[in-house]
C-alpha cells in the first residue's frame, strides 16, 4: 500500500477495536505528514521533524513506522506524542527484524483524544552546498560589493520531499519540493554594499612567488550581512566592467563565518606587484665550541633586501611575510612591521604608483645548535 | 513445562530401582511466575524458571531436553523450593548420545508436589541501553531518557517473560577450565570425561536495569522501553579550549549526579546517545550521536556538545628566546639549556552572555617550567599541563598571554 508508493510512511488504517487477545489498537495515521522540517548541518545527516494529527483510543495504541527506501538512521526514529486532553507516553517500540524497515510504538492513552505526532529521524542521502557570488561594481571601486547566497539542496534519500521546510545554517527554505534524485538551487539572500578591504599579500609558503589579493568580509553585528552564520561554501568574485559582463576575478572557499568574524579570500595573484628577495648576507657569529672544535652553539645574523616594483597607476601597500623561524629577534627593518609569531614578522611596504621601493631588514637568531 | 527459553520438556521415568508413579508436571500450576531472564554482557542470559512437578516417594529420574534456544546444558541448576528438606536433587546425569538432554536424579520422602528452580545459561539474548539527551539551552536543562532494549535471537519465544538487564564486569569460567584429573579438552564438541560444574560467575558490583512487567518476547524481535527519565535537570555548559584536542572551542554539558540534585545520585549503564539541542523556537537541532560511558552515583555527567559557533580562538606563539645555555666541563659540548616561550590567545565571544572557559595548555619539551608570567592565573594540572579559567566577556575578547621558561632542556 502507501508503503510501496511512498515508501516512507506512517501505515494508515483506521482505528479497529481491541482485540481481547491484542490488548491494543493499531492506528493508522496519514501517510502524508501535515508538515516535514529538514534540518540540514554541515557534519551530519539531515534531521527530519514530520508532524502529523492522529486520533488515539484509550489504552494502548500501536503506530507503525514503515520505511523501506529511506536511507534513514533506524536508531534515531522517535515519536513524540502531544494529546489534546490526557496524557499519553510512548511505553514501548518493538522491531521485528523479519519485516526489515519497520518499527511499532506503543502509546498509552488515557482517553480518547486527538493528538499531533512529531516523528523524529536522521536522514541520509539529503546533500546541500551553498554557493557565494561577489559583484564588485568595477574594479577601480573596491570598497563594497554586492553578494549572494545560493544553497542548493540534493536528494538522494530516496524519499519525496514535498512542500518541506528546509532550515540549514546560515537561512531556511521555507517550501522546498524535491523527488528522489533531484537538486534544486534556491537563492538565500542578496545583499547590496558590503563592505571589502582588499589586501596585497607575498607569502612564497601561501601563494607562491607572486603577489595574492586577499579580499577580507565581515560578519559584522549591524552590518549589511549580520548572519548568526555564514556556512563554508565556494565563493566567485565578479568585478563589472565598462564593456559589458563582469569579468570573473577568481574563485576561493569561503570558510564558515560566525557573526562577529571575518572571511579572508584569496582570489588570484596581482602580477603588477613584482617582489625580488635579495639575501644579503648570512653569518654565524658567537660559535661555541666542543672539545673537537665542533660547534655546538652559535648565533646566526641575516639580512634580506626586497626590491618591489608596483605597476599599478595607484599607490598601494604590500605585507610581506618573512619566516626566519624562531628564535628571532630583529636588529632592524626600514618599513613598519609587526610580529605575530614567534617564528616570523610581516613587514608592510608602501608602494608609490609605478615605482620601485627597497626594503630592507636585519636579523638575529641566537642561541642555535 | 509449560515454557521454557529452549523449550526443554520435562519428561518423567522411574528409576528401575524405584519403580513408583512417574513424575509429572502438574496440570494446573497457574500460579507459576513467567519465565526471568538476566541478561549479562557478552551474551550470557541466565534463565531462571519455576515448574510444578508431582513427585511420588522415592527416587525418581526426570528427563529435561534443551530443543531450542542456544542453551548451556552444562550450567543446569535445578532447586527444589517448597520442602527442601524432603525433596532433594541426588545427581544430575548427562549422556554422550543425548547431549541436549539432562536427567535430573531426585528424591522425595513422600509423595508431594513440588516447585522445582530451573536455571541455566543461554546464548542469543542480547540488552543495550540507548539514551536520548536533549539539552535545552534557554532554561539550561537536560531532558535525559534512558531506553533499555532486549533483542530475543535465541530461536526461542517467550509468550511472557521477566527481563531485566545486568551490567557490570560479569567473569565467567569455562567448566572445561576446572576439570580435575585430565587436561582441558580444546575440542568443545567433544564429549567430557567428568560431568562438568555448574557455571559459576563472580558478580562483582554490577547494576541491574529492570524491564518492567513482563513482556511478551518472540524470537526476532526487538523490544525497547523507557526506564529512566529525567526531565529538566539543570545543566552547566564549560566551554572548552585544548590545541591538542580540537582546533576550536568545545562545549561539555555537565550535569550534577549527586541525592537531590541533578540526576539525583543514579547509575547510569554504559549505552549509546542521541544528542540533540532544543532551541528557543522549539525546534530541536543534532547534535551527535556517540556513547555514555558508566557513570556511578556521586560523578557528575559529562556530554560533549560540539564546537561553539559564536566562539573564535587564535593561538600564537609570539616569541621565543633560548638562555642559559649549559656546555660540559670535559667536552664543552651543549648539555642543556633554558627556553622561554611566551603565548597569546584571543578569544572572542559573540555571544550575548559572558561564558566560562577552560583553557588547556601542553608544555612540551621538558616537565621542569615555571609560568613566569601570565593574564590570567594558571593551575599546574600535571607535570606537563597548564589550566587557565577564566570569563570570556559578552560580546568580547579575552586575551591570554601567558609566558613559561622551560629549564633544564635537553638538545
Amino acid at each position: 500500500m502507501t508503503a510501496i508508493l511512498a515508501p516512507f510512511a506512517l501505515l494508515a488504517a483506521l482505528a479497529r477495536p481491541a482485540a481481547p487477545d491484542e490488548g491494543f489498537v493499531e492506528l493508522t495515521v496519514p501517510a502524508k505528514p501535515d508538515a516535514t522540517t529538514l534540518l540540514l548541518t554541515s557534519d551530519a545527516p539531515a534531521s527530519v521533524v514530520e508532524t502529523r494529527a492522529v486520533s488515539l483510543v484509550r489504552g494502548t495504541n500501536r503506530l507503525r513506522f514503515d520505511w523501506s527506501r529511506e536511507r534513514v538512521d533506524e536508531g534515531s526514529v522517535r515519536f513524540d506524542v502531544q494529546p489534546a486532553a490526557g496524557t499519553a507516553e510512548i511505553a514501548a517500540r518493538t522491531k521485528i527484524h523479519r519485516l526489515g524497515g519497520m518499527l511499532y510504538f506503543d502509546v498509552e492513552a488515557s482517553e480518547d483524544t486527538a493528538a499531533t505526532l512529531a516523528t523524529r529521524y536522521l536522514l541520509y542521502g539529503v546533500g546541500w552546498r551553498v554557493d557565494y557570488v561577489g559583484l564588485l561594481p568595477s574594479e577601480g571601486a573596491p570598497d563594497a560589493l554586492a553578494l549572494r547566497l545560493d544553497v542548493e539542496v540534493t536528494n538522494n534519500a530516496g524519499k519525496d520531499l514535498e512542500d518541506a521546510r528546509v532550515r540549514f545554517e546560515g537561512g531556511e527554505i521555507d517550501h522546498l519540493s524535491l523527488r528522489p534524485g533531484e537538486r534544486r538551487q534556491v537563492e538565500v539572500f542578496r545583499l547590496e554594499g558590503v563592505p571589502v578591504i582588499r589586501r596585497y599579500l607575498w607569502d612564497p609558503a601561501r601563494f607562491g612567488g607572486t603577489p595574492a589579493i586577499q579580499l577580507e568580509i565581515e560578519n559584522a553585528p549591524g552590518g549589511p550581512i549580520a548572519r548568526e552564520l555564514l556556512p563554508a561554501g565556494k565563493i566567485r568574485i565578479f568585478a563589472a566592467r565598462a564593456e559589458g559582463g563582469p569579468a570573473l576575478l577568481g574563485e576561493d572557499v569561503f570558510p564558515a563565518t560566525p557573526l562577529g568574524e571575518k572571511a579572508k579570500l584569496a582570489t588570484g595573484n596581482a602580477r603588477d606587484l613584482v617582489v625580488e628577495r635579495i639575501v644579503l648576507q648570512v653569518g654565524n657569529e658567537n660559535e661555541r665550541r666542543d672539545r673537537w672544535n665542533k660547534v655546538v652553539a652559535y648565533d646566526q645574523r641575516a639580512k634580506v633586501r626586497f626590491k618591489v616594483r608596483n605597476g599599478f597607476s595607484h599607490d598601494t601597500t604590500l605585507t610581506l611575510f618573512e619566516t626566519p623561524g624562531a628564535p628571532l629577534e630583529i636588529v632592524s627593518c626600514s618599513a613598519p612591521y609587526e610580529r605575530k609569531k614567534a617564528d616570523a614578522i610581516e613587514i608592510q611596504a608602501a608602494l608609490p604608483a609605478g615605482q620601485e621601493t627597497i626594503v630592507e631588514i636585519e636579523w638575529l637568531r641566537k642561541n642555535l645548535f | 513445562m509449560k515454557h521454557s527459553l529452549l523449550a526443554a520438556a520435562l519428561l518423567a521415568s522411574c528409576l528401575a530401582a524405584a519403580p513408583r508413579a512417574p513424575a509429572v508436571p502438574a496440570p494446573s500450576a497457574p500460579s507459576d511466575p513467567p519465565p526471568r531472564l538476566a541478561i549479562y554482557p557478552g551474551d550470557l542470559t541466565l534463565v531462571e524458571e519455576i515448574e510444578t512437578v508431582r513427585l511420588p516417594a522415592g527416587r525418581t529420574r526426570v528427563r529435561l531436553d534443551f530443543v531450542r534456544g542456544n542453551a548451556d546444558v552444562a550450567s543446569l541448576d535445578v532447586v527444589p523450593l517448597d520442602h527442601p528438606a524432603a525433596v532433594r536433587v541426588v545427581a544430575l546425569e548427562r549422556r554422550d548420545d543425548l547431549p541436549n538432554a539432562t536427567f535430573v536424579e531426585l528424591e522425595a520422602d513422600a509423595a508431594v508436589a513440588e516447585r522445582l528452580r530451573i536455571s541455566y545459561a543461554a546464548h542469543g539474548l542480547s540488552s543495550a541501553v540507548h539514551y536520548l539527551a536533549v539539552h535545552d539551552a534557554g532554561a539550561r536543562t537536560l531532558d535525559l531518557l534512558q531506553g533499555l532494549e532486549v533483542t530475543n535471537g535465541s530461536g526461542e519465544s517467550f509468550e511472557a517473560a521477566d527481563v531485566q538487564s545486568v551490567f557490570g564486569d560479569v567473569k565467567t569460567v569455562s567448566p572445561a577450565a576446572v576439570l580435575h584429573g585430565r587436561a582441558p579438552d580444546p575440542d568443545p564438541a567433544a564429549p567430557a570425561g567428568l560431568p562438568a560444574p555448574p557455571m559459576r560467575q563472580e558478580l562483582a558490583e554490577h547494576t541491574t536495569v529492570a524491564f518492567g512487567e513482563s513482556v511478551a518476547l518472540p524470537a526476532g524481535v526487538t523490544i525497547r522501553r523507557p526506564t529512566l527519565a529525567h526531565a529538566a535537570a539543570p545543566a552547566t555548559i564549560e566551554y572548552r579550549y585544548d590545541a591538542a584536542v580540537h582546533p576550536r572551542i568545545t562545549r561539555v554539558l555537565k550535569v550534577e549526579n549527586r541525592e537531590g540534585a541533578g540526576l539525583g545520585g543514579v547509575t547510569l549503564q554504559p549505552g549509546s546517545l542521541y544528542l540533540a539541542e532544543r532551541r528557543a523556537d522549539g525546534s530541536e537541532r543534532f547534535l551527535r550521536t556517540g556513547a555514555v560511558a558508566h557513570l556511578p552515583p556521586g560523578k557528575e555527567l559529562e556530554l560533549e556538545a560540539g564546537v561553539a559557533s559564536d566562539m573564535a580562538v587564535e593561538r600564537e606563539l609570539l616569541d621565543l628566546a633560548r638562555t642559559e645555555l649549559v656546555f660540559g666541563e670535559y667536552n664543552r659540548a651543549l648539555v642543556s639549556y633554558a627556553v622561554e616561550e611566551g603565548y597569546r590567545l584571543e578569544i572572542r565571544n559573540h555571544a550575548a552572555e559572558a561564558r566560562p572557559l577552560v583553557v588547556t595548555e601542553h608544555v612540551a619539551g621538558t616537565t621542569t617550567f615555571e609560568v613566569v608570567e601570565s593574564t590570567v592565573p594558571a593551575t599546574r594540572k600535571d607535570q606537563s599541563t597548564l589550566q587557565f579559567k577564566a570569563e570570556v566577556p559578552a560580546g568580547g575578547t579575552l586575551e591570554l598571554r601567558y609566558r613559561v621558561k622551560k629549564t633544564n632542556v635537553q638538545p
